[in-house]
């Protein structure tokens, strides 16, 4: 009989509790050259990355939930109505949980250093999909393009968000690492479960 | 089939396809999806608002500790400008003996009088570019509640425009400030037949703090250090809030005209917001025919 995962949820609910508030509450104190550490994103990347999809897509789809009920994006409508989505902060936070599970297998997978460079890759899709995005919905919408230039998008959004996100992910790599859900030297630590499910497959380990 | 069910890749598809039916239906006026998570939001509240509470608290202790020289110095000052205020505060009181009695005789209007205006307190702020709405602590069980369609001005303590209500709860509610790409409000030149231009948002001035004008009429000659108030044009925001000065004027293209911006309001530092509210016409019908009533009596 498998074991209640109390260690995990414990852990998990305070952890992301932590991340949801420190984001919400304090990113004017975080925030350098006018951008935020994504601590929301950057938690979820790294659960993924470090013990894979069933975890990190669960802490994506809860971080995701708080994001768009505290600080959800306001999109104006084809109607020209502006807008308070709902869905898309679970969306963002599910795709990337999903990539960064993926990213890097074998040998590479929950190694530490390729843990930064996940979460490099991560943040450059994820700002690069949001600016074309939002390129593409002004001029659907508004007819205009009110989004910034290429070369400001790169200097004065990419790279301090870059930055940041890597900053960022130093503690949390040390939390999920050496105060994690799961015990030093555990399967899942270890990265054996694989072996034994099998890629591909979520639900077993 | 069990396997094509445990499928990452599956779930993976299907979890994406739910989430985007999610954000389809957010779209439709009055969705129940918001009235869903609302629960989610008042277990999160309480443990937000705890540590940011901590984290004032913190804050506090250390200016306590740390500021006690500076706060001596700047009390000795605000000492010295009280004495001086007390002194211009009693010139200015026959002045406005004199005021109240012309605006009784000429029925002067107070500028926001025809506006409940609400205090709040800024809960938390945007999570990054695209997530950029903030909350502050008021909503439908303090008399903020948004219909479909409104929008209510927010201004800071100096009345300066901060954005717009654009969603409220019963205890919170969403404000979209002036810097965010969506946002638009009709303005002025602060003075007389003061020339009309749209104040919005720009995703590339938001890192430097500023906003865009543009429906710049050719005809008018705008220039840096020009006051910018609201038009009352549209109905949604009072005339004569004041936004910002003008930075700069772009005259390159004679048929597009835009300027930046620079807002009074710094949203990074707010910390309180007051909502205004427009009392409802009946409302005030009532309130006058009370008065009236009143006057009789006596």
């Amino acid at each position: 009989m498998r074991r209640f995962p109390l260690r995990q949820l414990i852990l998990y609910t305070v952890y992301i509790l932590l991340v949801f508030c420190l984001q919400v509450s304090y990113s004017t104190e975080m925030s350098f050259l006018g951008q935020i550490p994504d601590l929301m994103f950057v938690f979820t990347v790294l659960t993924a990355y470090f013990y894979d999809f069933r975890d990190g897509a669960i802490v994506g789809l809860v971080l995701g939930l708080l994001r768009d009920c505290f600080c959800a994006p306001c999109v104006t409508g084809l109607d020209g109505t502006l807008v308070v989505t709902g869905g898309i902060g679970m969306l963002v936070l599910f795709l990337a949980a999903a990539f960064a599970s993926s990213f890097f297998t074998g040998r590479m997978k929950r190694n530490v250093p390729f843990s930064f460079a996940t979460v490099a890759v991560a943040t450059i899709i994820y700002k690069v999909a949001g600016y074309l995005l939002s390129v593409l919905w002004f001029s659907l919408v508004q007819h205009t393009v009110t989004a910034m230039d290429l070369a400001d998008f790169a200097l004065g959004s990419l790279l301090p968000q870059l930055g940041l996100n890597l900053i960022a992910a130093i503690p949390l790599v040390f939390l999920l690492k050496f105060l994690g859900p799961y015990k030093r030297g555990s399967a899942k630590d270890k990265n054996e479960d694989k072996i034994i499910s099998g890629e591909g497959n979520w639900v077993t380990y | 089939m069990r396997k094509l069910l445990t499928s990452k890749w599956f779930i993976i598809l299907v979890t994406v396809l739910i989430l985007i039916v999610i954000i389809g239906v957010g779209f439709i006026p009055g969705s129940p999806i918001r009235q869903m998570v609302k629960p989610v939001s008042g277990i999160a509240s309480p443990v937000q608002a705890f540590v940011k509470n901590i984290g004032d608290m913190v804050g506090d202790a250390r200016s306590a500790l740390f500021d006690g020289m500076a706060i001596r110095k700047e009390n000795e000052d605000l000492k010295e400008q009280i004495a001086q205020l007390q002194y211009a505060l009693t010139q200015s009181e026959e002045a406005a003996i004199r005021y109240e009695e012309l605006k009784e005789a000429l029925h002067i209007k107070d500028t926001f009088s025809s506006y409940d205006v609400y205090g709040a307190a800024i809960l938390s702020r945007d999570a990054d570019e695209w997530f950029s709405v903030i909350r502050a602590d008021a909503g439908a069980r303090d008399g903020v509640d948004l219909a479909s369609g409104d929008a209510y001005a927010v201004v800071d303590v100096e009345m300066s425009l901060v954005g717009r209500v654009i969603e409220t709860d019963d205890s919170n509610s969403k404000i979209l400030t002036l810097m965010h790409e969506s946002f638009r409000v009709s303005c002025k030149v602060n003075e007389v037949n003061g020339a009309y231009v749209t104040c919005s948002g720009d995703a590339g001035l938001k890192k430097k703090g500023l906003c865009l004008l543009t429906d710049i009429d050719p005809d008018v000659v705008l220039e840096a250090g020009d006051v910018i108030v609201t038009s009352g044009e549209g109905g949604l925001f009072p005339e004569g809030i004041p936004v910002g000065t003008v930075e700069s004027v772009d005259y390159s293209d004679p048929l597009n005209i835009t300027a930046t911006l620079k807002p009074y309001t710094d949203v990074s530092q707010l910390k309180d917001v007051f909502i205004m509210i427009p009392i409802q016409a009946d409302a005030a019908v009532d309130d006058s025919t009370e008065a009236t009533s009143e006057e009789a009596a006596q």
